[in-house]
């Protein structure tokens, strides 16, 4: 304001020397006066940037201090304002900003996290030291990157550090992606889908997310039969179709590298302590995560939701787990449902299993047994409850969970700010049930064969932060610390946050 | 077990395949001719999908909208693009002496869950405005008003 009267006023002073201007009326004067000082005043702005805003300095006292908007970074010379940065662009310390999102920023850093204590009955942590009954874990801290790159194209990624404490010691050590895609949106029935997936096999695998879930263990299913969290690198599509005045169908086709189900001398990764889950493209230990086979898997998953808080979804993963030169296919087929009705949830999810041939040597192994030869503990040093320890080919497992939302009013009373609207107090019960060797038949099945009851109760102050604690009896459990079926229980607290 | 948790899954599932379950419903003492012009009215403001008269069916195409506040995580930040969408369904029936009218908002906001999933680039299923369907309903009917009819 103070340039614009200065500027204003030693125009109006040199009017007297411009005799064309005798003949102009006074707002004629006027507007010619405005013009000039205008384009004074945005010759001044051009060759000084946004010095003069910054002059003025943040109010006393605030935090944070205010930045200037990024693009002033890539300005090095007058005009270069205007060129977006490109490979063509000049300077070198300050092409480390030649980033698209410093102009235009699109993306949303955020994440979650969630931190557990857990106290068993018996001393069936694995803790590497012969076990314990009972630790803290910070099992998942994880960062998410997402972007609206344009109107069509977007970006999503999520990266999983699971029990940060640890420094890299070479044991399982655990960060990667655990997606990363670029979304190429057509239309609401057909949209491309790229990177690293998660695989839409059962509801579970999508939305695992420690701050969705109101337990903090995840389901014995989605543990043993659906390696969840299962990604894999691959393509596809997905949509959304709505057949009648109230319904919706989703569904998700994705072509992805395939399961891993073999060390590099023919032992199987499927076995029936761990069933499914080192059988993933995450733990495979080909170079890269490469493909160990020139065979792809195919996934999918159609749901159907005939009304608002109703869906039961179907899905299947079909893929050769076998390193070349055999064909040993893996295939889980998952049933999920979800049932809202006011402050009612029923949901749930069953899976099964069938890995073909891996109870027998596979071509090229190096475990000195001929290929088709029934595995036994012997070769594989594996674990199994059925004397000769024989690899599992069939498995499967159903967890069901109900929920019950309320808040009671005298807390609300009691404080607003904590217990008011958008706060509320979840009760559990889920029963769930797992069984990863169906062929061991010895006495009441293999250590696989597993039985859990959890009842919980969860405080969430807003939608995306819980507090939990739940009380787990396990009739069916299985300590890996002593390779023994016990009988076990657990009282587990855990909170988990978006941030 | 199993067997009774997928019966009990199907026939719960298939129950909300008959109705316009949640709808807001009227009846008038009115001709149909009478109500189904009344009904064309009170949603011309909204792209037609659907205009039916032997059915009785009128849908709206999606309209999208600025949608109410949802921030996310502890920091209660805005993000991913606050975005609703709506269309609008009317049943328009003739029964013995009345007219029945119904009314139901489908309601969908983009990015339904906290943080990212995979699911984050999609439409989510929410509530629907109740304030949107008593808008439709009142101006069905004030034009019926009009017409002489009454409601029961």
């Amino acid at each position: 304001m103070r340039i614009r009267s200065i500027l204003g006023a030693l125009m109006i002073a040199s009017l007297p020397a411009c005799p064309a201007w005798a003949e102009m009326t006074p707002e004629e004067i006027k507007k010619m006066v405005d013009e000039a000082v205008e384009k004074r005043l945005q010759e001044r702005e051009r060759r000084e940037g946004a010095v003069e805003p910054r002059e003025a300095g943040p109010p006393p006292g605030q935090y944070p201090v205010p930045t200037g908007p990024m693009t002033e970074i890539k300005a090095e010379r007058p005009g270069e304002e205007r060129a977006p940065l490109s490979f063509g662009s000049t300077g070198s310390g300050r092409l480390v900003y030649a980033k698209p999102f410093v102009a235009a920023p699109k993306a949303v850093v955020g994440g979650y996290m969630d931190i557990q204590y857990r106290d068993q009955s018996k001393g069936s942590i694995d803790n590497g030291y012969g076990g314990t009954a009972s630790s803290f874990d910070q099992q998942r801290f994880v960062p998410f990157i997402y972007a609206d790159v344009t109107e069509h194209v977007k970006f999503a990624s999520e990266v999983e550090i699971e029990h940060g404490i640890r420094e890299e010691t070479g044991s399982s050590n655990e960060v990667s992606l655990e997606f990363a895609f670029i979304d190429y949106l057509i239309t609401e029935k057909v949209n491309l889908r790229a990177g690293i997936l998660l695989l839409p096999l059962g509801k579970f695998n999508l939305l695992h997310d420690s701050p969705l879930n109101d337990l903090t263990d995840r389901p014995l299913v989605d543990q043993f039969v659906i390696p969840t969290t299962l990604s894999e690198t691959g393509a596809g599509f997905y949509g959304t179709f709505y057949p009648g005045r109230t319904s919706k169908l989703d569904y998700e086709l994705y072509v992805t590298s395939g399961p891993c189900s073999y060390l590099q001398n023919g032992t199987p990764r499927i076995t029936e302590a761990d069933g499914t889950q080192f059988s993933r493209q995450r733990d495979c230990p080909s170079t890269d995560g490469l493909d160990i086979n020139n065979g792809r898997a195919v996934v999918g998953r159609v749901a159907f939701s005939p009304m608002l808080g109703v869906e039961v979804g179907g899905s299947s993963y079909y893929g050769n787990g076998a390193p070349n030169g055999n064909y040993n296919p893996l295939s889980i087929s998952a049933l999920d449902w979800t049932l809202q009705r006011g402050p009612f949830e029923l949901i749930g999810e069953a899976a099964w299993a069938y890995a073909r041939g891996n109870s027998r040597a596979i071509q090229t192994n190096t475990l000195g047994v001929a290929p088709g030869t029934l595995l036994t503990t012997a070769v594989t040093g594996q674990i199994g409850n059925s004397g000769p320890g024989i690899p599992p080919q069939r498995m499967n497992g159903f967890y069901i969970q109900g929920n019950y939302h309320f808040m009671p009013e005298f807390l609300t009373k009691l404080s607003p700010k904590r217990f008011g609207e958008g706060s509320t107090l979840t009760a559990v019960i889920r029963y769930d049930r797992v069984n990863t060797n169906l062929d061991n038949s010895n006495g009441t099945g293999g250590w696989g064969n597993l039985e859990q009851i959890s009842f919980g109760l969860n405080y969430r102050p807003i939608e995306d932060c819980v507090f939990k604690m739940s009380y787990q009896y396990q009739p069916m459990a299985f300590n890996p610390n002593t390779n023994q079926r016990i009988h076990d229980s657990a009282f587990v607290i855990s909170a988990a946050t978006y941030f | 077990m199993r067997a009774s948790i997928l019966a009990l899954i199907g026939s719960l599932a298939c129950s909300g395949c008959a109705s316009l379950s949640g709808s807001k419903d009227q009846f008038f003492v009115c001709p149909f001719d009478v109500v189904w012009d009344a009904a064309l009215e009170s949603v011309k403001d909204r792209p037609a999908q659907v205009q039916d008269k032997t059915k009785g069916l009128i849908e709206t195409g999606w309209v999208e909208m600025e949608g109410t506040e949802r921030s996310y995580g502890i920091f209660d930040r805005e993000a991913f693009g606050n975005r609703e969408r709506a269309r609008m369904t009317v049943m328009v029936k003739r029964l013995n002496d009345v007219t029945s009218v119904s009314v139901l908002e489908n309601r969908q906001r983009w990015h339904l869950k906290g943080g990212i999933t995979q699911q984050a680039t999609r439409w989510w299923p929410i509530d629907p405005s109740a304030e949107a369907e008593t808008k439709v309903v009142n101006r069905l009917n004030n034009k019926l008003k009009e017409k002489g009819c009454a409601a029961t």
